[in-house]
């Protein structure tokens, strides 16, 4: 942008955007590490539906 | 989990995505139409804005907005399609950044595009940090709490942070957003007020309609009327494509209107995306609004063009009758100094004789003081010859007439005698004057002597004039086919700024101070001389007070 600190400041955001976003994609997708919510009866008039 | 969630995606019957984005999950008939639409257009946007200029600040913010958007796009068609539990869950938790960032952004742009400038490291914190609960939560069961198999959704059960706190603060940036366009807007100016309402009509459009497409999808289970949001953004590039024509913003000037074809073409294109002729008759309205938006744009673009053109064709055409009104007068004028200088030239001739006569006793002596008052007058009217010298020259270099007679002659000869000349009156002034050059190398030049006789002794003559103390240098070079003469001093010098104009015609610089009779006319006239010889002039001095150097440089006869 048009100062040092300027830049400084959207790279900082984006390396902490992208931290998060390399986080969540290891804990959600290479570990499969979320729960499942789960309802047999909600399920099944979910369908009926 | 793997065999629970394996068990939902058979009872399900959820289609495997291919390519991520290519699936039967996507059942809305405009699904594909609209995202496309929007990913493209935001694309094509973005690249051509920050292409333009990619230094300004507005240009740049606006392509952040764009690409940013298009990434949404992006995520949001492959949550439509994909039917990967995790996958789902790490897209719709980026979903979850990118949305507020999008608002962030689009507050940061209403504030750069109005202030022309780049805001305080200070307000970008203020305004981005209201991101950082998302960014640091992100991963954990307060974005998302997990996967939702109550249904064949295919959606995550939402946290608290994707509840509440996102929605939140999108609310604080859309009222942040609108304060601060109507405090801008009251002390703007009328022109500005203009600009700030368009922009933020787009701005504001876009982000209704952003969020539109999620509240109608939630509000009545339509994902397919939903679809309308992701139309925001083609009004917000009508808007932005308006303002680059009307008030040539971003610096992207008329060539918005090659964008606005290429949108038309799009518009037609992205049909071939729709999944449903039914479907047909709601796309083509809205491909024929925007046609009408855009070919309105345009149309009014081409009007204003074809009106600027006419009046730069009349005003074209006066120019045309003032130059060569111009010209006459110039020519008179030319006509009018000959003829002026030609009848001062003879009465001067005879005051210069008839006191040059009395001063050498012809009509019988005279006291002193009646000899110094006679010397003065000589003295006046030899510099009034000059003046009329000059004067006549000009003219006839203005008006052709100027003929050289070309023979071949040496620069040092002509220079040795007019530095004898010369050194009586510098040494009246109690000026020390010095020739050098080297007798063993050829000096010859093919020109006209008298010519340029007289451009040197404008030269020294010059210097003689501005020096108050000090010594006069001048001094002929060979360097390998060219003559160079230099004549320095250390006199009053210049600045710069005279240094460049020196040559003009009627320039006089500080001179004119020190020296009041000259025309203004001597280098002017130097300088005519030697180009018409194919040499060049020049001038160098380090300051004010600092000396100065005069000269020319011209073609040596081998």
């Amino acid at each position: 942008m048009t100062n040092k600190k300027s830049k400084i400041f959207f790279v900082l955001l984006i390396v902490f955007i992208s931290i998060s976003l390399a986080i969540t994609y290891y804990k959600y997708v290479v570990l499969n590490d979320f729960e499942t919510i789960t309802d047999e009866v909600l399920f099944n008039e979910s369908l009926e539906e | 989990m793997e065999t629970s969630i394996q068990t939902f995606v058979n009872l399900c019957q959820w289609d495997a995505s291919r390519m991520l984005i290519f699936s039967d999950n996507v059942f809305g008939a405009l699904i594909y139409y609209s995202h496309f639409l929007a990913l493209i257009i935001s694309v094509l946007v973005g690249v051509f804005v920050l292409s333009k200029d990619r230094k300004n600040i507005v240009n740049q913010v606006l392509f952040f907005i764009m690409m940013t958007f298009s990434l949404w796009v992006l995520f949001d068609l492959i949550l439509w399609a994909n039917e990967k539990p995790a996958l789902i869950m790490f897209f719709w938790s980026a979903i979850l950044i990118i949305e507020p960032l999008i608002y962030a952004l689009c507050l940061y742009f209403i504030d750069v595009y109005i202030e022309k400038k780049d805001i305080s490291v200070g307000k970008k914190i203020t305004i981005f940090s209201l991101l950082l609960p998302v960014i640091v939560l992100l991963p954990t069961q307060y974005a998302l709490v997990g996967f939702d198999l109550t249904n064949c959704f295919r959606e995550p059960v939402e946290g608290l942070l994707a509840t509440y706190y996102v929605y939140f603060i999108e609310i604080v940036y859309s009222f942040w957003i609108l304060f601060y366009v109507i405090k801008k807007y009251v002390k703007a100016t009328l022109e500005m007020k203009k600009q700030i309402t368009l922009i933020t009509v787009g701005v504001v459009l876009f982000l209704i309609s952003f969020v539109s497409g999620n509240l109608i999808g939630s509000l009545t289970e339509n994902w397919t009327l939903a679809q309308i949001g992701l139309f925001g953004m083609p009004i917000l590039s009508g808007f932005l494509a308006y303002l680059i024509v009307k008030y040539k913003a971003f610096n992207t000037k008329l060539l918005g209107a090659q964008v606005l074809v290429v949108g038309l073409g799009l518009l037609v294109l992205v049909i071939a995306f729709i999944r449903n002729i039914e479907n047909v008759k709601l796309v083509v309205a809205f491909t024929l609004l925007c046609v009408w938006l855009l070919g309105r744009v345009l149309i009014r673009s081409v009007q204003q063009e074809v009106k600027q053109r006419e009046q730069l064709e009349i005003l074209s055409e006066q120019l045309l009758i003032a130059n060569d009104k111009l010209k006459d007068l110039d020519k008179l004028k030319t006509e009018f100094l000959s003829l002026a200088s030609h009848q001062l030239r003879s009465p001067l001739t005879a005051i210069k004789g008839y006191a040059s006569m009395v001063l050498d006793g012809d009509f019988g002596e005279i006291n002193k003081e009646a000899k110094d008052a006679i010397d003065r007058v000589f003295q006046s009217a030899q510099n009034l010859t000059k003046i009329v010298e000059d004067f006549l020259s000009v003219s006839k270099i203005e008006s052709g007439g100027m003929k050289y007679e070309m023979a071949p002659f040496s620069i040092a000869e002509i220079t040795n005698d007019m530095v004898k000349d010369l050194s009586i009156t510098a040494e009246k002034r109690g000026l020390k004057m010095s020739f050098t050059c080297d007798d063993n190398k050829g000096y010859m030049v093919n020109g006209d002597k008298e010519k340029l006789r007289q451009v040197i002794l404008n030269f020294i003559d010059n210097s003689i004039k501005y020096t108050k103390e000090g010594q006069i240098d001048v001094s002929v070079k060979r360097e390998s086919n060219k003559i160079l003469f230099r004549v320095k001093d250390t006199g009053m010098g210049m600045t710069k700024e005279i240094k460049d104009s020196l040559f003009q015609k009627f320039a006089r610089g500080d001179g004119a101070r020190m020296n009041t009779t000259g025309s203004g006319l001597g280098l002017y006239l130097a300088k005519e001389i030697v180009v018409a010889h194919k040499g060049t002039v020049f001038i160098e001095s380090e300051g004010l007070n600092k000396g100065s150097t005069f000269g020319f440089e011209l073609d040596a006869i081998k």
